[in-house]
């Protein structure tokens, strides 16, 4: 390619900021929504791996207690059994800071000394404190600048802690930088020596955990085996890198819904590319014409509009890599609290810059652009010589053309959509199956135009609304302009009805479910409500007391506890019903009065839709557990519905649950309410029967319930961000397709103005096409929302997280995003409609 | 100038071969279901070096008979051999080739490329001929009087100096057949009697054919023969 002919090209678009600036956008938003939900990713996967590493250090498995602890006995017993390995015991804990109401710490209690031992001899971790300092001063803690600035510490300062009602002062001794930099720890964690940690607890009998560091195979082998034998059902070995590893991927199935939607808003990008370089083509189809009448070949041509768009994709992708960075940022605080709410407690306080993902992201950005360039890049090639070209020229392409293509289009993309659907069992497949239906129907958009503009000029008097039928007739001659965008703006249209319909059959089915399992007038939990295994458990002392209570009518209660599994930690429940609460169990699989008739008796268990799904269990299969007895088989009788967890759970009753582990205290309590006696009356009751144990929590089921629902809108503030991009990007592919076709139609209008029409008219002219496509997109953006919507619930969802959910078809939200499509649409048609009504006849003449 | 002369399709040197021969050249524009026939059965020969002025009225057909002896377009019917070789059968690669290295064009509207500067519009043909040579389009543009304008943008130029920037392009990797289309058209009357006699020295000087279509009378006097489209055939003034 000649210098030149790139010169030539590069300085048109140089001239022209505006068209730049309207490629670059397109790209750069897709590619900054991909940049911000991965970076967002790795943040969180960065937070939480710098948890792990303060809290295990370079540990790679752990020594667990099944009641919740190990005593110091026990410890010992395996110190001189093995005592070439280094034991590092642990304590942690939630603690209250009763001068900062709404904050919590949690406290690290280690052994520094045996800690350092691990750490060093590994060379992972720097230490920046004094390990004797820790152990010397009674009292003394570490813990970050941001978590010591937050709380008006600093070295030396006292800071004052609270259990239940016991308040323990301590003096910090250090402070340590952030976990992003070395050395540093993580945010609200207060690192003490577990002596410290004892008197702060006032628990003396033994330690939460230990850590340890095992590499050989059979020394871990050995190990396992002793701790089955001599302390078969107390004891248990876990693996912290598989459960770190199990974590992780747990959340896959979160962001891959958000790359997918992310991709959705490149694809809107690339349409606006697609529109922009074509715009551009045509701008320069007179320069195209002399350089091709100059001697300049069609490869030529070919090469210097890719080089061009190639350009302007790095260009697009550098600005969004920058975007996506801010928007990154921005969206750490919702996606922290997100993954805090489901998977894993972290705190994402620094975003963390990957390298890989930014080059990915640049080079998706680059192949994006060049491909939405391919076709405008084709047609400028096939440009003749010529040297009198007008401006009018338009290549009207003949209906049954358009049709025997949008046939074509459409039939192939939904057949293989549907064999995509029908044959793959992935959740990416629903993801691909939704793309080439959203393509499918964007063929349909060229054929709708012409039916509706048909139709509209039918049923409108000519005499009139002469400007109407004008704008109509245009719009049909203007189709390879405007066909894009409509199909652009319908995209961003059915993906916002798509991913409407999923959200709010998702939140009405968590709220069905959500009613019908909270029976209970008011929930007790230690710490937060949800389904995970709590270190401190509830006192038995404490339901006896509160069941005694003339205001309660009756309690239900769980225990939970981790228990291995299929090569994994799951959560096991066990459940105290009465009567009321067995009827929170809404069941997908398996017979309730079947299930009811064994549930105390026999070895059987009931299983979450989500687990059910991951583990590919069925009615009847056999789950092997862990248990006090060595390992056991419970039989599955029921698989019920349940969005409080992604990795779901195994449920069994109380009594079966005592039968194979040793069980003392609750980690929630129901308490239904006698004849009479309001919630608010019986948590004020509760409130005063509880005493100074403040560190549980009582909630009713409807602020539960608020709660829950509060948690889901959270979690979807994220996709309610990207359809507002989409919708953007859309909005902007229509303003630049009309300002396109305004060019396209200069002289037309100007002979318009010289015929006498007004500025008024002739704004109305443009303006009816632009309503016209708006209205286009929202007819076609119905049922391929409808279909978006069917299989993120059917297919996406189920296979990515193994919920089910229930259709809703929220009318309003329809109508919304379909009038939003027209408004849009009208709206950015206001300043082509202003350009075009400006135009001098004698200027527009010119141009011939 | 080695690539230029390996890219160019044409055997230049021979002597007994016509600029231009064409023969019993039709053209014929179909729209929908009708079509206008504007040359027919059309015969010229143009001997090397010499000079021939078109005449005919608006819409006569001169621009398309320039546009099929610029392979900018094909005939209907008919042969046109341009330097002994037949250019109707030619694919679009030759016909490019053609352009790019035997073929100079001049026209009305000027056509400079509004994005390059006076200069890089000059250097266009050599750049894509392969040959980078600022000296020699400066040379020129010298001779033209444009000496000051190089790095002016064409638009910014008046008529005139359009149009000689025009005639240098079209000129500046001397091709064999210059083509020039009502190339005073847009210009008053002294500034068009300068241009025709620029065009004349400069390819007289170089040996080079012009065929050029006018309405002016005061071109014929430049001329070494004129011809008159008239009624879709040629004849000769």
């Amino acid at each position: 390619m000649s210098k030149l002919t790139f010169v030539a090209f590069s300085r048109h678009l140089l001239k022209h900021p505006w068209q730049l600036g309207l490629a670059v956008l397109g790209i750069m938003v897709g590619v900054a929504v991909i940049v911000a939900i991965r970076l967002t990713q790795a943040s969180a996967f960065d937070a939480f791996d710098a948890a792990t590493r303060t809290t295990t250090g370079s540990a790679s498995h752990r020594i667990i207690g099944t009641r919740g602890w190990i005593q110091h006995d026990y410890l010992q017993q395996i110190a001189q059994a093995f005592p070439d390995i280094t034991l590092t015991p642990v304590i942690t804990r939630t603690l209250a800071l009763p001068k900062h109401p709404n904050r919590s710490v949690v406290m690290l209690g280690i052994e520094p000394i045996s800690r350092s031992q691990t750490t060093f001899r590994r060379n992972r971790e720097i230490v920046l404190f004094d390990a004797r300092e820790l152990i010397s001063t009674p009292g003394a803690a570490v813990l970050n600048e941001i978590t010591a600035n937050a709380l008006g510490l600093k070295k030396g300062s006292l800071l004052e802690v609270r259990i239940g009602s016991d308040v323990s002062k301590l003096t910090i001794v250090s402070v340590l930088p952030g976990a992003a930099r070395p050395g540093g720890v993580i945010n609200d964690l207060l690192i003490v020596d577990i002596a410290t940690a004892q008197e702060v607890l006032k628990f003396f009998d033994g330690v939460d955990h230990v850590n340890l560091q095992v590499d050989e195979p059979d020394k871990l082998s050995a190990l396992n085996s002793m701790l089955n034998e001599r302390f078969a059902g107390d004891l248990e070995l876990t693996d912290l890198i598989a459960e770190s590893s199990s974590v992780k991927r747990m959340t896959a199935a979160f962001y891959s819904n958000l790359t997918a939607l992310s991709l959705m808003a490149l694809l809107v990008g690339m349409f606006l590319i697609y529109n922009t370089e074509t715009f551009l083509v045509l701008q320069r189809r007179q320069l195209l014409g002399r350089l091709r009448a100059l001697g300049v070949s069609r490869n030529q041509i070919l090469a210097a509009i890719l080089s061009e768009a190639a350009l302007i994709g790095v260009l697009g992708s550098v600005c969004g890599i920058a975007f996506g960075v801010v928007l990154a940022n921005g969206l750490l605080g919702v996606v922290s609290t997100t993954i805090n709410d489901l998977y894993f407690r972290t705190s994402i306080d620094s975003l963390s810059i990957d390298v890989p993902t930014l080059v990915v992201s640049l080079l998706i950005g680059i192949t994006a652009t060049i491909l939405a360039a391919i076709v405008p890049a084709v047609d400028a090639m096939r440009m003749e010589p010529n040297l009198v070209v007008s401006r009018t020229t338009i290549r009207q392409a003949r209906v049954r053309q358009i049709c025997v293509v949008t046939a074509s289009i459409f039939s192939l993309c939904n057949v293989v959509a549907w064999l995509v659907l029908s044959r793959s069992q992935t959740p990416n497949a629903g993801f691909v199956g939704i793309c080439l239906i959203v393509i499918g129907f964007a063929a349909l958009c060229p054929i709708t135009i012409i039916a509706l503009s048909r139709l509209a000029s039918a049923f409108i008097s000519r005499a009139s609304l002469l400007p109407e039928t004008l704008g109509f007739k245009t719009v049909r001659a203007t189709l390879n302009r405007t066909g894009t965008a409509t199909a652009a703006l319908m995209i961003a249209t059915a993906a916002s009805i798509g991913i409407g319909i999923m959200v709010t059959s998702f939140r009405g089915s968590v709220s069905a479910w959500l009613d019908s399992s909270l029976r209970a007038d008011i929930y007790i939990a230690d710490g937060q409500f949800d389904n995970h295994f709590k270190d401190r458990k509830i006192p038995e002392s404490v339901v006896q007391t509160l069941a005694q209570l003339p205001e309660v009518a009756a309690t239900s209660n769980v225990v939970r506890r981790k228990v291995t599994s299929l090569d994994q930690r799951i959560v096991v429940s066990g459940f105290n019903l009465n009567a009321i609460a067995e009827q929170s169990f809404h069941f997908n699989a398996g017979e309730p009065k079947t299930i009811w008739q064994q549930w105390e008796t026999d070895d059987v268990v009931i299983v979450s839709e989500p687990f059910a799904y991951h583990h590919k269990i069925s009615l009847a299969a056999e789950i092997p557990l862990n248990t006090v007895n060595g390992e056991r088989l419970f039989r599955v009788v029921g698989i019920y519905r349940d969005y409080a967890s992604e990795s779901g759970t195994i449920s069994l009753s109380r009594q079966t649950y005592n039968r194979h582990w040793h069980s003392s205290g609750y980690d929630g309590l129901g308490i239904y309410a006698q004849q009479g006696v309001s919630a608010d009356e019986l948590i004020s009751v509760v409130h005063k029967a509880l005493g100074g144990d403040s560190s549980l929590v009582v909630k009713s089921t409807n602020e539960l319930k608020k709660t829950s629902l509060e948690i889901f809108d959270r979690t979807f503030l994220i996709t309610d961000l990207l359809r507002a991009i989409a919708v953007t990007v859309s909005f902007i592919g229509v303003l630049g397709a009309l300002l396109a076709q305004q060019l396209e139609r200069t002289q037309e209008y100007g002979i318009l103005r010289a015929l006498g029409f007004s500025n008024v008219e002739i704004s109305r002219s443009v303006l009816t096409q632009t309503t016209l496509l708006g209205a286009t997109a929202a007819l076609i953006a119905i049922p391929v929302g409808l279909l978006i919507g069917v299989v993120l619930i059917d297919v996406v969802n189920p296979r990515s997280f193994g919920w089910t959910m229930s259709l809703e078809v929220p009318v309003l939200l329809i109508v919304n995003s379909c009038a939003i499509a027209i408004l849009a649409a009208f709206l950015a048609g206001l300043y082509p409609s202003y350009r075009a009504a400006k135009i001098e006849p004698a200027d527009a003449m010119r141009y011939e | 100038m080695p690539a230029q002369q390996e890219l160019s399709p044409l055997p230049t040197t021979r002597q007994n071969i016509a600029a231009v021969d064409i023969s019993r050249v039709g053209k014929t524009y179909h729209s929908g279901s009708t079509s206008q026939r504007v040359l027919d059965d059309l015969n010229l020969r143009v001997e090397r070096g010499q000079f021939v002025v078109i005449l005919g009225r608006s819409g006569s057909g001169k621009s398309t008979l320039l546009n099929l002896l610029g392979a900018m377009d094909r005939p209907t019917t008919g042969r046109i051999n341009i330097n002994g070789v037949e250019i109707g059968e030619m694919g679009d690669r030759e016909r490019t080739l053609l352009r790019r290295t035997s073929l100079g064009f001049i026209f009305q509207a000027y056509n400079l490329i509004p994005t390059l500067s006076v200069l890089e519009n000059v250097q266009l043909p050599l750049a894509l001929n392969g040959i980078d040579d600022d000296s020699t389009a400066i040379r020129l543009l010298d001779e033209l009087g444009l000496a000051n304008k190089l790095d002016a943008s064409a638009e910014d130029l008046s008529g005139g100096e359009q149009q000689r920037v025009a005639i240098a392009r079209a000129l500046i990797h001397t091709p064999s057949l210059i083509l020039a289309d009502e190339p005073t058209g847009n210009l008053d009357v002294d500034t068009g009697r300068e241009i025709i006699r620029l065009i004349d020295n400069l390819v007289r000087r170089n040996g080079q054919t012009l065929i050029m279509a006018t309405h002016s009378q005061e071109v014929i006097g430049y001329a070494d023969r004129v011809v008159t489209i008239r009624d879709q055939h040629l004849v000769d003034a």
